[in-house]
């Protein structure tokens, strides 16, 4: 396990209250950190995220202003950034976090503040992150919640091929596309 | 128990209820109509219900499917109540995939060509023009080049492009003799292909809740109610030709209602409109409306769902899924002569396939190098097919012990196949292999299967008939002895085709709706 | 004259000295707002009038279309980051509109029309390089602007960011679909604006290219169709172009009539052709406050629904140019009208 006393005090699995409460601009601030270390850790941002800011926030507007509020979360998880970044400074601390942080059971209930910070938040920024922008860096035109625009345009919305010829017709075949 | 009147009471909020409800009130906007659903409402384009599909894969609806426990099967072939449908406002074109598929001329003729079943008693020719009505309403996408079945009108948009994961398959139909089609599916202009339609942010796919909450909206339909959390109980009788009411409950306060009207329409879907018709006794209807003969609940037609997975040892181009639909298909082997070869199959790529779960790898802590290995590591295709199915009257759906949490009675299923069935699977699944093998994959052999049945496209169980001693309703979907009452739902289809059911029940939903706009008039 | 907007004549002819201060910097870019926005309604009731989606001149100008939304989105970030509040309800004009909003172009007439020679004309008239690269001239329908075009308002625009060096924030910005990138440097201002210009008119002077080498920039797709005839390069000489033998097809359009003066007789409109009008207006009414909320409140999802609103306003005015009009001319176009006040919804 990953962090000191904080990270590591127990809890249950359940979502922590958070209803009613607001982030602060500084805690949103160390999210956005967060958030960011994604697109840095595995390189699939061209854009440091800045171009999915507003995505990001909309999560996050929906995250906590509709139940069940993540606030008691996001709250937790910055707490546990600033112990790791107490511990192990700040690039060692996203590092640790983000790959070397031991809890590989995606089904394993989190038990513990870090956990918590992993399940709730890390792991969902994780597939905002993707979905948003990070699916790109794998050469991807499309992905589950990516709104790309309209579709009638040149350049479709997934990848395409070349249609394969039907054998004893004239090769070349049509490329698909609108 | 408290009385209301209209002149329409419409059971059911689904495609059905809602095409009806249309169609009725385009020939007369001041016409009074009531729908019920038994299920709550589910607000669509939620921005926090969106957030949680895209990142956790929860629908905000999950709690509207039968639960585990709940219905029992009791014949001698597995089935399963998951994910058949949807018990909510806007029934289950809320989670529908809005494949658009027209039944083809065969499909009205099965018994006159097999023995088997039952001929409808109308034909493809007079549905035709109803089909291009609703392709319209439906904004079906497809391509007009294809010829699978006679139309008389174009497709209102151009289908959606095959992808690059698509064209391997199609190479290997194109040396098997199998014609590549693109698939017509149901999507508005405004469809954006964000991949998470089964809860389009944008209400890019029909559903029937879209399309109430626009009748509703429009102010000249001052006298459309909908009701929800309102589970029909019963429909009463006051001689044996006129059904006066249908009695529901308002779940939310346990009152008891009447609502009485000149013509009333069951659009419940398979399961709930057999039910409601056999729970609906009187000293007319002694066995249920519109079962004297003992036909209410029989014949259960659902499709069979084919599967061959193949798996790949590599994955260099990066593929994963992109659309939230299929768009490969083929009818190759959904023709008469399969028909009476013991089923024709539909067949498409599965929309799922090859797929990897990126941020899965991120989330475990792998690193980017690993993750690159991981994605191109291997993937798998599935070429997967329904086939025709065919009713027995021993198949049935009555009503269970119990009922659920939305005050419908639990549903009870009594099918079993017949064994030269089993033979027939064999054979389609050997011609799918054969695709799979063709593309170089190699087969998995625990998903070359059917799948365990369920009532996702299920049929018949009121089916038309000319007479009331082979079906429960006529040509115009009137319940066989009554004055007023219709049904109009999967259920009154005699037989099911090899393709979903839903664009088919659009149709036949325009035609009643003008059959009872006229008769209104 | 539409609120919050300072003339561009106006803007343009001020001094250096203050040009380069930040309430210029805003009035600039406010007035470019309702400038990118004003194209959108002719453009669009042209796009709608073509029949078939795919048509290759649909394809085009819906690309147009696009990039309009992009520029107004660029614009819109820059206004954004240097802590200023877009302004974009109340900015729209009636139509028939007499010049461009932002005192541009004062007596060019814009029409709500379908695709036509006369539409064509009006938007290459819009989209007005300094020189037309096929003649190497001033182009012929040149209206004076005030100042030289629209191009030269961006290089200013330009200047003041490079001048003032101001803080950039990405606090409140929205990227849509294809709006590309953030306004958080000098560099994400400078390539915004040489994006606008070049989709806009084209590298002035050089070729019809925009960014993309299969892309024309706005004027010369108009001046194809308009044409009849594909830009191509002039065999055997580098960046040379010109109206090739290659046809491009006037696509089958709806037989719509442009908007009369003061709109629709609604005495002799039918009740079922008033309602599709009321219905274009409330969703373009929801267009406008979607994208009024998208920029106030730095909201995603206000964006998402201005688009779905754009579509719901797609479908009323293709009812609409499907109608025969009472007089039997033809058939009708939008009017589009900003409703001030939502009228209640009904629903359950």
């Amino acid at each position: 396990m990953i962090g000191g006393d904080y990270c590591n005090t127990e809890l249950t699995a359940d979502l922590l209250p958070g209803d009613i409460q607001k982030l602060t601009a500084d805690e949103m601030a160390v999210l956005w950190r967060l958030f960011q270390e994604i697109g840095r850790t595995w390189s699939c941002s061209r854009s440091d995220c800045n171009n999915i800011r507003s995505d990001w926030l909309e999560f996050i507007h929906a995250k906590t202003n509709f139940p069940p509020s993540y606030v008691g979360e996001y709250s937790n998880a910055v707490s546990c950034v600033s112990e790791l970044i107490t511990l192990y400074g700040e690039q060692e601390a996203f590092r640790k976090l983000l790959l070397d942080h031991g809890m590989r059971d995606p089904k394993a209930p989190p038990l513990t503040r870090i956990a918590h910070a992993k399940v709730y938040v890390v792991n969902e920024f994780i597939r905002v992150q993707v979905a948003k922008e990070g699916f790109k860096s794998w050469s991807g035109s499309n992905y589950k919640g990516y709104v790309g625009g309209s579709r009638f345009n040149r350049k479709p919305r997934v990848r395409i091929g070349e249609v394969p010829a039907v054998p004893g017709k004239v090769p070349g075949g049509e490329v698909e596309g609108v | 128990m408290k009385h209301r009147e209209f002149e329409y009471v419409l059971v059911g909020s689904g495609v059905a209820a809602s095409t009806v409800a249309k169609t009725i009130l385009e020939s007369d906007r001041l016409a009074s109509v009531l729908v019920l659903d038994a299920g709550p409402k589910v607000p669509a384009k939620d921005r926090r219900s969106w957030w949680d599909y895209v990142v956790l894969d929860r629908r905000p609806y999950d709690y509207c499917y039968d639960k585990k426990g709940e219905n029992q099967s009791v014949g001698k072939t597995e089935w399963s109540f998951d994910d058949g449908r949807v018990m909510m406002y806007g029934g289950s074109t809320v989670h529908w995939g809005g494949w658009c598929l027209r039944f083809k001329p065969e499909d009205f003729e099965v018994f006159s060509r097999t023995g088997e079943a039952a001929d409808w008693p109308i034909s493809y020719k007079t549905l035709e023009p109803y089909y291009c009505r609703a392709e319209e309403y439906l904004s079906v996408c497809g391509d007009d080049a294809e010829a699978w079945t006679e139309r008389s009108k174009p497709y209102p948009l151009p289908p959606f492009p095959w992808t690059a994961a698509d064209c391997e398959m199609i190479g290997a139909f194109n040396k098997l003799g199998i014609k590549p089609g693109k698939l017509p599916i149901a999507r508005y202009r405004k469809c954006m292909t964000t991949g998470t339609c089964k809860y389009c942010p944008f209400g890019a796919r029909f559903s029937g809740q879209i399309a109430l909450e626009d009748l509703l909206e429009d102010g000249r339909h001052v006298n459309l109610e909908v009701l929800y959390d309102a589970p029909a109980v019963k429909i009463n009788a006051s001689s044996k030709k006129l059904i006066d009411s249908v009695e529901y409950l308002d779940s939310r306060t346990g009152e008891h209602y009447e609502a009485h009207a000149k013509t009333i329409v069951v659009c419940a879907g398979s399961y709930e409109t057999p039910k409601l018709l056999q729970l609906s006794t009187s000293d007319y209807w002694k066995n249920g409306i519109g079962n004297d003969h003992d036909i209410v609940g029989r014949y259960i037609s659902s499709h069979p769902f084919l599967i061959v997975r193949g798996r790949l040892d590599h994955n260099k181009e990066e593929w994963f899924q992109e659309y939230d639909f299929p768009t490969l298909m083929s009818r190759t082997y959904d023709t008469p002569e399969l028909q009476m070869d013991g089923g024709k199959i539909f067949l498409f790529k599965d929309r799922t396939q090859p797929n990897v779960d990126i941020a899965a790898q991120m989330i475990q802590g792998i690193p980017r190098e690993e993750v690159d290995k991981a994605v191109r590591a291997t993937r798998t295709q599935e070429l997967q097919a329904f086939m025709d199915d065919r009713g027995h009257f021993e198949n049935r759906v009555t009503v269970g012990r119990g009922k659920n949490r939305f005050g419908l009675p639990q549903t009870q299923v009594d099918f079993s196949r017949q064994p030269e069935f089993y033979d027939t699977i064999q054979k389609r699944l050997a011609l799918m292999e054969q695709v799979i093998v063709e593309m170089g994959y190699k087969v998995d052999p625990s998903n070359r299967k059917i799948r365990t049945q369920s009532a996702h496209h299920m049929t018949s169980t009121c089916r038309m008939g000319k007479r009331p001693e082979d079906g429960v309703v006529d040509e115009n979907l009137r319940v066989h002895g009554t004055d007023n009452l219709y049904v109009c739902s999967n259920a009154v289809f005699p037989t099911g085709s090899a393709v979903n059911p839903t664009l088919t029940l659009t149709a036949m939903s325009m035609r009643l709706g003008d059959h009872l706009a006229a008769a209104g008039a | 004259m539409l609120m919050n907007t300072t003339p561009i004549p106006e803007l343009m002819e001020s001094r250096i000295e203050d040009r380069h201060t930040m309430k210029w910097l805003r009035n600039a870019l406010q007035s470019a707002i309702t400038l990118e926005f004003s194209t959108l309604p002719p453009y669009l009731t042209a796009l709608w009038s073509i029949k078939n989606e795919t048509d290759p001149v649909a394809i085009s100008i819906r690309e147009v279309v696009q990039e309009e939304m992009q520029h107004m989105g660029f614009v819109c970030n820059m206004l954004t980051a240097i802590g200023g509040k877009p302004q974009i309800a109340g900015q729209v004009p009636e139509y028939p509109a007499k010049g461009l909003p932002g005192g541009v172009m004062p007596d060019l007439v814009v029409d709500i029309d379908g695709l036509s020679q006369d539409s064509l004309v009006t938007f290459m008239t819009i989209e007005q390089p300094e020189i037309d690269v096929m003649t190497g001239k001033r182009p012929d329908l040149w209206k004076p602007g005030g100042y030289s075009t629209i191009g030269e308002f961006y290089d200013a625009i330009a200047a003041a960011f490079k001048e003032l060096k101001p803080t950039l924030t990405p606090v409140g910005q929205v990227i849509g679909p294809r709006t590309g990138w953030s306004i958080t440097s000098l560099d994400s201002v400078q390539r915004a604006i040489n994006t606008i210009k070049e989709q806009g008119e084209g590298s002035s002077g050089k070729s019809p290219v925009d960014l993309d080498p299969s892309d024309w920039s706005h004027y010369y797709r108009f001046a194809e169709v308009q044409k009849g005839r594909e830009i191509v390069p002039v065999p055997g000489q580098k960046d040379k172009w010109m109206y090739g033998d290659q046809p491009l097809p006037f696509p089958d359009v709806w037989p719509v009539v442009k908007l009369p003066k003061g709109g629709y007789d609604r005495d002799r409109v039918l009740g079922a052709v008033s309602h599709l009008m009321d219905q274009f207006d409330k969703a373009y009414t929801a267009l406008i406050d979607e994208l009024q909320n998208t920029w106030t409140n730095g909201d995603q999802a206000a964006l998402w629904r201005a688009i779905e609103a754009m579509f719901a306003m797609q479908e009323h005015a293709l009812a609409l140019m499907k109608t025969p009009r009472y007089d039997g001319k033809g058939t009708y176009v939008p009017r589009w009208r900003y409703l001030a006040a939502e009228p209640q919804r009904r629903s359950s």
